[in-house]
């Protein structure tokens, strides 16, 4: 057996590794009564290998910690293709942690210098350019251009404080222009951190850059100190997930649904009943910054789209369990061709269960988180309806005013 | 010691199509183990076969090789039959998972073995239809795996075991030779009756843990969806009483509308009803508990239930309306009985004995299970009683810590299990858990050692399982 010098992120999960009942669910589970349909979208578009399912990580981890040559280079592959989309961890019906612990194996190898070249390639971009894809640091705003949003009245009620996030800010711009407009059409005051901006350390928490992630998210946490707002608003899951102990952020799906049913906002269909399909974000499902697993971000989402009276994937219920689109964990980076095809099945999925429900050709894939929406775009075909957030997708399908319906 | 793939056995899989292999040292470490207690194995491959086909090149080529083969499906039993203590191949018979046909007329649902019950029942659902046994770990456990280790389940009191719904089967055996049992034997027929031809081959590879051939298409009967449910639950002073009533509730056939049928003794009942009723005294509970979830139609439940009741005062049985809300309060719209499981191990890991006994040994059964948990205070006990048709399964489950515990766990177990045997009540299922205990049914023994020589000369299946003798070299580290 190891001790907690040799092994000191595993060792604290001692109790997992030993209760582990070898069930089963964290690997594949079907279950309709609890609208389950899969657990593991890496199983399923990269590898059938249990290695690299929540039951293959914490049997990782147990023989590691007790001493078995396993070879750290396979055990990095392994760990670092997890997409993190945290399935394997709710379904477990003993409240083990798997996802954690292959956080905690990430950890174990990143201390040993054994994290794959493209994910130290992460970490340096983060590091160096405040976003995990490596953008210039200085082009985090340049969406900003020509938008007139941020001329809003300064006697407005509500003073936001926006973060788009680095999924939106570089790879998803169209989803922060539209949100902006949203955010001013509803008539508040709005703020962008600029210069100050950084990435929120979500990914390097992701990928067991533990010290790192946690410096990111205090920088950013002491820059958003400096300013005077009401409401923390972002575009990104993962980046509210991360900012949920520190900041109290408000995603944009939250906000909109207040802004909503406080008839901040008014929505009148440029189409009748536009029909879609929505690809539900894994990060979502975590959702800790919500209550419960039956407020998540997901939910909101349908009952944004139910309430403007938008057809989705004709009325079929969806997945409790949001099946990761390959944009999250090390997957992108690790396996570029199974993230691409994670994307293209959940595009397939989608795509199908609507035309089953014959309401006709779909106007739109919507997902609401930006870095899903920025992958599934890559992955989209020209035959495939267009992919867009879900601010993009208002400003596209909806008037916006202000006021009531 | 050769790498693994440089292994004669291992290196000739490389060269077979239709397969997915694994041999990196990371990949092989989830292939260990099942749910139970019983030691891991180290395969030294794993191979994902496509198709039927594939599953008789493997075994041909194992067979050839003399390299140990154990089929895995789910790998949610708790017998150890999936353990590759031999090494060698582990089969992972998940990626069969094609519902191959719904035949309504003949009441009939062929599927691959690695189809998970939850898509089965999923499947089955806008046929108005369902299985008769569904296991506990439903979502995750596959058709083959339970029927190969015969699975426990819901819907014993009226279908009373996975054996009996398994309407016939197609096998791979050792020399890849591919086999129908039951009417499919006849070519062109298909499945429709399992008794026919000739003696009940479909019977000798349900329960035998892989160890004579390996399952690849199950037909399972059909069964229409009850249309109402309705649970209830009567408290007994003792054990006697409970026996009493339950050999009369058989014995008159009032099992027809009952899907699931479970006695729960005192510590079961003040777990339950504290946790559901934390304000309630725990004083004056029943001793033990009769939970029954009936499915049929309404009317004849509703007539079941009037004699049940009946039957139960007759035996000092009471209506025990708060067991029955903290019992059921969470599995009444639940097809599938996770919460059961998820109750018994969110305390810890457990080594767990399936045993049947005859109804009548049921105040037997619960004192043995009283002079275990005197003997072995450290493994707290939990025991439980499932109604079948005729007879009961006991189950026995004790509860360790893994990291310090377990070889002191087992032997325990182990105690309980020949208290039990020499009682009359036997193990339920083997795989390697009760390997031991079935080598000293002699005659039984001898001629299952006789099928297995007939049908896999050089001891290739599952070595181990069921206490078959493998003629297999001494050991996977010995160059295959």
């Amino acid at each position: 057996m190891t001790t907690s010098q040799e092994h000191p992120f595993l060792s604290n999960f001692l109790k997992d590794l030993y209760h582990c009942s070898d069930c089963g669910y964290c690997v594949e589970a079907i279950w309709e009564e609890r609208n389950i349909d899969h657990v593991c979208a890496t199983l399923q578009s990269h590898s059938p290998g249990l290695a690299y399912s929540g039951q293959g990580y914490i049997s990782t981890a147990r023989a590691w910690l007790e001493g078995e040559n396993l070879p750290l280079e396979s055990v990095a592959e392994h760990a670092f293709t997890c997409t993190s989309c945290g399935n394997c961890e709710r379904i477990c019906p003993i409240a083990m942690r798997p996802m954690a612990i292959n956080r905690a194996l990430r950890s174990e190898l990143i201390s040993r210098d054994m994290a794959p070249d493209s994910i130290v390639q992460i970490h340096e971009n983060v590091i160096n350019q405040q976003n995990p894809a490596g953008k210039p640091a200085e082009d985090r705003y340049d969406w900003v251009a020509g938008q007139d949003a941020l001329n809003s009245s300064s006697a407005a009620p509500t003073n936001i404080m926006y973060l788009p996030g680095c999924a939106s800010a570089y790879s998803r711009p169209q989803e922060a222009q539209a949100t902006l407009r949203l955010l001013a059409a509803s008539g508040q005051s709005i703020q962008l951190l600029a210069d100050n901006d950084r990435c929120c350390g979500a990914p390097l928490k992701e990928l067991g850059f533990k010290a790192d992630a946690e410096s990111s998210a205090n920088q950013l946490s002491d820059s958003l100190a400096q300013y005077n707002y009401d409401v923390l608003l972002t575009s990104g899951c993962e980046c509210a997930n991360s900012l949920a102990d520190s900041s109290n952020p408000t995603s944009f799906v939250t906000w909109l649904s207040a802004a909503l049913n406080g008839k901040l906002l008014s929505l009148v269909s440029k189409k009748t009943t536009p029909h879609i399909a929505c690809i539900e974000s894994c990060q979502a499902t975590i959702s800790t910054h919500t209550q419960s697993a039956d407020d998540t971000d997901n939910q909101i989402l349908h009952q944004i789209l139910s309430q403007l009276g938008v057809t989705v994937n004709g009325g079929e219920p969806t997945s409790r369990y949001a099946l990761c689109c390959g944009a999250a964990g090390g997957m992108p980076s690790m396996q570029p061709a199974s993230s691409a095809e994670m994307a293209r099945a959940r595009i397939n999925d989608a795509v199908a269960t609507a035309n089953s429900a014959d309401h006709g050709s779909l106007d739109a894939l919507v997902s609401i988180d930006p870095r899903c929406v920025a992958h599934l775009a890559s992955a989209r075909a020209d035959s495939d309806p267009p992919v867009y957030g879900l601010a993009e997708f208002i400003d596209t399908f909806f008037t916006v005013g202000k006021g009531d319906v | 010691m050769n790498k693994p793939e440089e292994r004669l056995g291992i290196a000739s899989l490389h060269s077979l199509d239709d397969i997915t292999l694994f041999t990196d040292p990371v990949d092989l470490t989830s292939y260990r183990r099942d749910a139970s207690s019983a030691t891991p194995g180290k395969p030294d491959a794993v191979v994902r076969p496509h198709s039927p086909d594939a599953v008789a090149k493997v075994l041909k080529q194992a067979n050839k090789d003399q390299v140990p083969v154990y089929a895995r499906g789910g790998a949610s039993m708790y017998a150890g039959g999936v353990n590759p203590q031999a090494g060698g191949i582990v089969l992972d018979m998940a990626g069969l998972d094609r519902i191959l046909d719904i035949d309504l007329e003949r009441g009939i649902v062929l599927c691959q073995p690695g189809v998970r019950f939850g898509s089965l029942l999923k499947a089955l659902r806008p046929h108005g239809q369902t299985v008769g046994i569904v296991p506990s770990t439903a979502p995750s456990a596959t058709v083959g795996g339970a029927v190969s280790s015969h699975a426990l389940g819901t819907g014993s009191p009226q279908f009373q075991s996975m054996g009996d719904q398994v309407a016939g089967l197609e096998v791979v055996l050792a020399n890849g030779e591919r086999v129908q049992t039951g009417s499919a034997a006849a070519p062109g027929t298909g499945h429709f009756q399992r008794y026919c031809i000739g003696p009940d081959l479909t019977g000798l590879f349900i329960g035998a843990d892989g160890t004579l051939g390996v399952i690849v298409a199950v037909a399972l009967w059909l069964h229409p969806l009850p249309a109402a449910r309705q649970t209830t639950c009567y408290g007994f002073p003792d054990a006697k009483s409970i026996e009493k009533c339950l050999l009369d509730i058989q014995a008159r056939e009032l099992v027809n509308n009952i899907w699931y049928g479970g006695a729960y003794e005192a510590p079961a009942i003040k777990t339950r009803i504290s946790q559901a009723f934390p304000e309630k005294s725990l004083d004056d509970l029943p001793s033990f508990a009769l939970a029954i979830d009936f499915r049929g139609e309404t009317h004849r439940i509703e007539e079941d239930e009037t004699q049940i009741a009946a039957i139960a005062e007759k035996y000092s049985g009471r209506h025990f309306p708060d067991f029955n809300e903290a019992y059921f309060n969470k599995l009444r719209t639940d097809e599938i009985y996770w919460y059961s499981y998820a109750g018994f191990f969110a305390l810890s890991r457990c080594a767990i004995l399936m045993s049947s006994l005859p109804t009548n040994k049921l105040s037997t059964f619960m004192t043995i299970i009283a002079k275990q948990r005197e003997d072995y205070p450290e493994y707290p006990l939990g025991a439980a009683i499932v109604m079948c048709r005729r007879g009961l399964h006991g189950g026995v489950l004790s509860f360790y810590d893994e990291a310090t515990q377990w070889e002191g766990a087992n032997a325990a177990m182990k105690q309980c299990t020949d208290s039990l045997v020499k009682a009359g009540i036997v193990p339920y299922k083997s795989g390697k858990v009760s390997a031991e205990q079935v080598t000293g049914f002699s005659a039984y023994a001898d001629l299952l050692q006789r099928l297995k020589s007939e049908l896999d000369p050089n001891g290739i299946l599952s070595p181990g399982d069921l206490g078959l003798t493998p003629k297999m070299p001494d050991s996977a580290e010995t160059t295959l």
